[in-house]
């Protein structure tokens, strides 16, 4: 192993590869930042670019557009309610009310730190790990995979306060019910197309985001269009604290091995990471704090934070090892490695150990590049929340519809978008909790599928829910967090009394 | 009237909707005969949020609905309206007058009335989304069915 990453950093280490890195790094981020453009379209556009290097070297550029993606995702997160892609959705929770609070630069500084330390255990995980780790990959089947779309859909508990718990529950449900909107993948059939083509592809991720958060939130502006003052970003408002860095630093630890083990599995990704982060810091944390999430807290945003990008690390593994792209911009890279006429999998690391440990070790250096990168710009990008409101609620309008077209390039998307808009302001209005619909919406589709392929392999029979001992470890987990509110309430009322 | 109960009309609405829609799903002859097919989900979805709205509607929150103002619900209505009209013209005037329309019809409503900002923002937005995608990301807009002949 001690010469492989002497291989990557002799790879990596080159004035030329660096600066590809800083590039992509740089290149990433100003496209992630656009609502509509995420990590897929930023690797997408870049392609045509990596074919000018060398493989090794392209690939290094690739991994920085991955990785600096991902972080400007977190930026319109946190900013403008916005996030573009799955995994920075749950960003969004404490991120966009930090900011509204006059927190936007402390806000970007913790998502950059979180990031950080998330990529860098998640780079460190997958070099000590690599093997081991693939064949744990391996185990996992559809049944498994099944079972952990319904932990990850129970972390749904982790939203809900008292008295919400009912609420959550039905937003989760509306949720898988517009993930059944289209072409069921099995049969073929249209599902809750009322007859329109442009739903035979279902309802798209970015509109419904968008639609929810950003547009429902600039909706709610509009009701009352005179400005709050805008908090003054100074250089100290980005700094941490010692007693911020320590009640942070167990936090970001424990989301980034989480992060990484669930990024390792197909399929699985930064979007169910970085929700059962949240979910388990939630229930960790002392009653006080826990009042916090969804409102501002600091931890509520370090954690979806490190376990998406530790995810983004641990996706690389089964694409490294198997040949099997983790999600969907790890599918695209193989594509690219393809092109290069390289076969990634088991024989990799013998074929072409540049290529695997150059791309390793390019993560960790990325890391110190975005952190390098993006701190300065904390201030410039926290002073977009100093638009004032009559601005902002037109621009923020404006670029969610753009974002959207940008994707499809037809305008019933918009009118879609705009109709979701004003069912969202709706509900909000009512309090009826939007992220757990969307969490709802992302796993709902890969829950069917996976019960459908694990009902297939069994010969359509259930009995696999409790034969097989991780599916029916996950499913003893999933039952007991959604029995912890309930549990946890009565506690409570039992001490009182 | 209370919140949990308009929210929970609201919902089997929804449902109500979802419902009658499972019919239109075509089913294989074989299909109906599967533990799974693509019909059984929605059923056990519809019929779980019409169980959770009713517990919805029998046990409320004990808190009323937030009234909103009939001007703000005006307002909301006219930027939905605006936002429908710029996907309405979209096509027809092109991407960028389409957008610098709905900036400034949007500025106006919120309020802003300085020439500088109602000709200056639309201006600076659209400049910077045409030197993003049309210049780097070589991104195709569409420029105006009216302008092409």
């Amino acid at each position: 192993m001690l010469d492989g990453i002497l291989t990557g950093l002799t790879a990596v280490l080159t004035p030329g590869n660096l600066l590809l890195v800083v590039g992509g790094c740089f290149a990433g981020t100003i496209i992630g930042m656009l609502p509509g453009l995420g990590p897929i379209t930023a690797i997408a556009l870049m392609i045509p670019l990596s074919y000018a290097f060398e493989p090794t070297s392209g690939m290094i550029m690739m991994a920085g557009v991955y990785y600096g993606a991902v972080f400007g995702g977190s930026t319109s997160s946190i900013l403008i309610n916005a996030p573009g892609v799955a995994g920075t959705v749950a960003t969004a929770f404490d991120g966009y009310p930090l900011a509204r609070q006059g927190e936007a630069a402390k806000a970007l500084a913790i998502a950059a730190y979180a990031s950080f330390a998330g990529g860098t255990v998640g780079a460190v995980l997958l070099l000590l790990a690599a093997s081991s780790l693939a064949a744990l990959a391996f185990t996992f089947q559809s049944a498994e995979y099944f079972a952990l779309m319904l932990l990850g859909l129970t972390s749904v508990a982790a939203f809900a306060g008292r008295g919400q718990v009912l609420t959550a529950i039905a937003s989760t449900v509306v949720g898988v019910m517009l993930s059944t909107v289209g072409t069921d993948r099995a049969s073929g059939v249209e599902r809750f197309t009322f007859g329109r083509l442009d739903l035979v592809d279902g309802i798209g991720f970015v509109l419904l985001a968008m639609a929810t958060f950003a547009l429902a939130e600039a909706l709610v502006l509009l009701l009352s269009p005179r400005d709050e003052a805008p908090a003054r970003v100074t250089r100290a408002a980005w700094r941490l604290s010692k007693a911020e860095l320590t009640e942070l630093a167990p936090v970001v630890g424990r989301s980034s091995v989480l992060g990484f083990l669930v990024g390792v599995l197909p399929g699985a990704g930064a979007t169910i990471a970085s929700f059962l982060s949240y979910g388990l810091e939630r229930n960790l944390a002392p009653a006080e704090e826990r009042k916090r999430f969804g409102h501002g807290s600091l931890r509520g945003l370090a954690a979806p934070e490190a376990a998406n990008n530790a995810a983004c690390s641990g996706s690389f593994l089964p694409l490294l090892t198997l040949g099997i792209p983790g999600s969907g911009t790890t599918a695209v890279l193989l594509g690219v490695l393809l092109a290069y006429g390289i076969q990634p999998g088991p024989r990799l690391l013998e074929t072409e150990p540049e290529v695997f440990w150059g791309l390793i070790v390019s993560m960790y250096v990325g890391n110190i590049v975005l952190l390098i990168l993006n701190l300065p710009l904390i201030p410039y990008l926290a002073k977009l929340l100093d638009l004032p409101r009559t601005a902002l609620v037109p621009l923020v309008l404006f670029l969610g519809m753009t974002g959207v077209y940008l994707i499809s390039f037809n305008v019933f998307d918009i009118y879609l978008m705009t109709f979701f808009a004003l069912a969202a302001f709706t509900l909000r209005w009512l309090q009826f909790p939007m992220a757990p619909m969307l969490l709802g919406f992302i796993l709902g589709g890969m829950l069917e599928e996976n019960l459908r392929r694990a009902l297939l392999v069994a010969g359509d029979s259930y009995a696999f829910l409790w034969e097989r001992p991780v599916t029916l470890a996950l499913l003893i987990i999933t039952a007991a967090i959604l029995a912890f509110p309930s549990v946890r309430e009565l506690i409570g009322r039992l001490r009182h009394s | 009237m209370d919140r949990n109960r308009v929210l929970a009309i609201l919902l089997i609405g929804f449902a109500a909707v979802y419902g009658f829609a499972i019919d239109d799903i075509v089913l294989d002859l074989w299909a109906e005969e599967e533990a799974l097919n693509s019909r059984t989900l929605p059923m056990i979805l519809c019929g779980g949020l019409i169980v959770l709205a009713l517990t919805l509607l029998v046990r409320g929150s004990g808190e009323r609905v937030q009234p909103i103002a009939w001007r703000s619900l005006a307002r909301l209505g006219a930027m939905l309206a605006f936002m429908v009209l710029f996907a309405l013209v979209l096509e027809l005037a092109g991407f960028w007058i389409a957008g610098a329309a709905f900036l400034a019809s949007g500025l106006l409503l919120m309020g802003e009335r300085r020439a500088s900002r109602l000709v200056g923002v639309p201006t600076i937005t659209i400049g910077i989304a045409w030197l993003l995608l049309r210049v780097v990301l070589d991104v195709y807009l569409p420029a105006g069915e009216l302008w092409m002949g």
